[in-house]
């Protein structure tokens, strides 16, 4: 869709619901879960914006059956079109437009800061009710920012000790980024620069001996800073699940968050390991829609189900 | 009595404030597996250093906790079988598929008052026995004692539980054996545990070919124990891992 005044933005009645997909390793499901919330936001009657943030190795338009698009984020970021808006194209699916990264050159998988700033400010404005962040795979700080960025912010973990591990070295990052941005806040720059300069490296191995030691420092930093913390409210989602300790593994993670971070870390819910998946993917088709009663599906169902109801009681 | 560090310590157990005895227990079981060193959702989040202190906070939770029941108990008893039994919450913390319990959740925050250690061996742990007395004697002493795990709480009553296990005997053997005497299938334990026949079978054969890990040892081993109601499970994951380890 491309707006009739690109120089001059309308101020949206509302900002867009911003959700985000990461979660550290590659393959664990994040543009199937992506494209899959956004076809089934847009069947629910939702203006949706997919936007495929995996800046080096896009390949959303791929999970929809579609061509890759011709303006894609690269041409934003090289100014070749002024607004974010410009380049979002139609899906086969109602409701449901895509802003592809596929062809981002491979210097845009680092983007700088005011270019990041810059996709997100203009994100915030799009018209639509919600946008899905469909992240890259490790713990950069471009990934975290934009995972920091969202309301939901969902962390796919497969069961397996690879990626459980990798799960926790991006949460681990995304938490500490969360921190470091709070130093806006009074005192908290001097206190945690004084912990940080005094330990080096050694501080920030662990969530609650880095918070214990700005408080001894500066009470009052440190106060500030533990509210901050308790903020950090990922969701854990597990895909691929198959045996019955796969089931409990969602739950377990989030015990032993909560315990690490001392903050709101949840647990959505677990994805089965479903064949159809497979061939959803292999037939260019998103699975809710080539497989919408497939246990996969359903269980998205029900994901879709606890974000928005969530959403509607913060609302309310 | 009820104070904020019975409180807290059901907070960091995870069970509401006026459960049973055998949830307090379920609960402590649970969380102990949570914060073994190979466990697939804890390994990689804290050092070795942490999951024993965690275990040790979770031990003193614990005994916190019985050491209340048992004293409201006695409580009754002196006022006599008409008093009436305090409120019990039947339902451990649920650990369902799609769990978004961010109201009212538990909360295991790091800086809870759990009440004083006692000066007992922090280096064992896990030796607090659910299902025991916290007021007997010897709870000092701690290291004297193992840790057998209690059998698990009765879902199927037609399901009697069988002959404790023995250390020393093949777990594999062991399972088969209680699975047998409860007329029970592969297939049907298969269905019920969610693991697939091959693993089940690779267990009771004291194999793990396909197992390349030993946090699927432990689970497969601990859930499949406590399908067939065999105990001490922690002794029967010990021997499949000690299997596992010289393999």
């Amino acid at each position: 869709m491309v707006s009739p005044s690109p120089n001059h933005p309308p101020t949206p009645v509302a900002r867009p619901v911003i959700w985000a997909v990461g979660g550290g390793k590659g393959g664990a499901g994040k543009s199937v879960i992506s494209s899959s919330l956004g076809v089934m936001l847009a069947r629910r009657g939702k203006t949706c914006v997919l936007l495929d943030a995996d800046l080096g190795g896009a390949n959303l338009h791929t999970m929809l059956g579609m061509p890759g698009p011709r303006l894609t984020l690269s041409d934003f970021l090289r100014r070749k079109v002024a607004k974010l808006d410009e380049i979002l194209v139609e899906t086969p699916f109602p409701r449901l437009r895509l802003a592809s990264g596929s062809r981002a050159l491979m210097e845009m998988a680092n983007p700088k800061h005011a270019q990041k700033e810059k996709i997100l400010r203009h994100v915030q404005g799009l018209d639509a009710d919600h946008v899905i962040l469909d992240l890259g795979a490790g713990s950069s700080i471009n990934v975290i920012d934009f995972f920091l960025a969202a309301t939901q912010k969902l962390t796919v973990v497969m069961p397996e000790p690879t990626a459980v591990e990798n799960a926790y070295h991006f949460l681990k990052a995304a938490y500490f980024r969360r921190l470091k941005r709070a130093t806006h806040l009074p005192g908290v720059r001097p206190a945690l620069d004084r912990v940080l300069d005094r330990k080096g490296e050694e501080a920030i191995q662990s969530a609650k001996g880095l918070l214990e030691a700005v408080k001894r420092n500066d009470p009052e930093a440190g106060q500030l800073l533990a509210e901050e913390a308790c903020k950090f409210n990922p969701l854990i989602l597990i895909n691929r699940a198959s045996s019955e300790i796969d089931q409990r593994l969602g739950s377990d993670m989030k015990t032993a968050c909560r315990t690490y971070f001392d903050s709101e870390v949840d647990y959505l819910g677990t994805l089965p390991d479903d064949e159809l998946v497979r061939a959803a993917v292999q037939s260019r088709r998103p699975v809710v829609e080539a497989f919408p009663t497939c246990s996969f599906s359903m269980a998205m169902n029900m994901i879709i189900d606890r974000l928005t109801a969530d959403e509607a009681r913060d609302e309310g | 009595m009820r104070d904020d560090a019975f409180l807290a310590a059901c907070r960091f157990l995870g069970v509401p404030r006026d459960a049973d005895r055998s949830a307090v227990d379920e609960a402590y079981r649970e969380r102990r597996l949570l914060y073994t060193e190979d466990n697939l959702a804890t390994y990689s989040l804290f050092s070795r250093d942490e999951l024993d202190e965690q275990m040790e906070r979770l031990r003193v939770a614990y005994r916190r906790i019985v050491e209340v029941l048992d004293k409201e108990d006695k409580e009754r008893a002196l006022l006599g079988p008409a008093a009436p039994a305090a409120p019990a919450e039947p339902e451990a913390p649920a650990q369902a598929n799609l769990t978004f319990d961010r109201d009212g959740d538990e909360s295991a925050g790091g800086d809870e008052d759990l009440g004083a250690p006692a000066d007992h061996d922090t280096s064992s742990p896990r030796s607090i026995e659910p299902g025991s007395s916290s007021v007997e004697p010897g709870l000092g002493t701690s290291d004297t004692r193992n840790a057998p795990e209690p059998a698990a709480p009765a879902e199927k009553p037609s399901r009697a539980a069988p002959a404790p296990f023995e250390v020393g005997e093949s777990p594999g053997e062991y399972l088969r054996r209680c699975r047998e005497s409860q007329g029970l299938s592969i297939a049907e334990l298969a269905t019920e545990t969610r693991i697939g026949p091959r693993h089940l079978q690779a267990l009771e054969s004291d194999e793990f070919s396909d197992l390349q890990a030993e946090v699927y040892v432990r689970g497969f081993a601990t859930t499949y124990s406590r399908a067939l109601k065999a105990s001490p499970i922690e002794e029967i994951v010990k021997a499949f891992l000690a299997i596992f380890r010289s393999a």
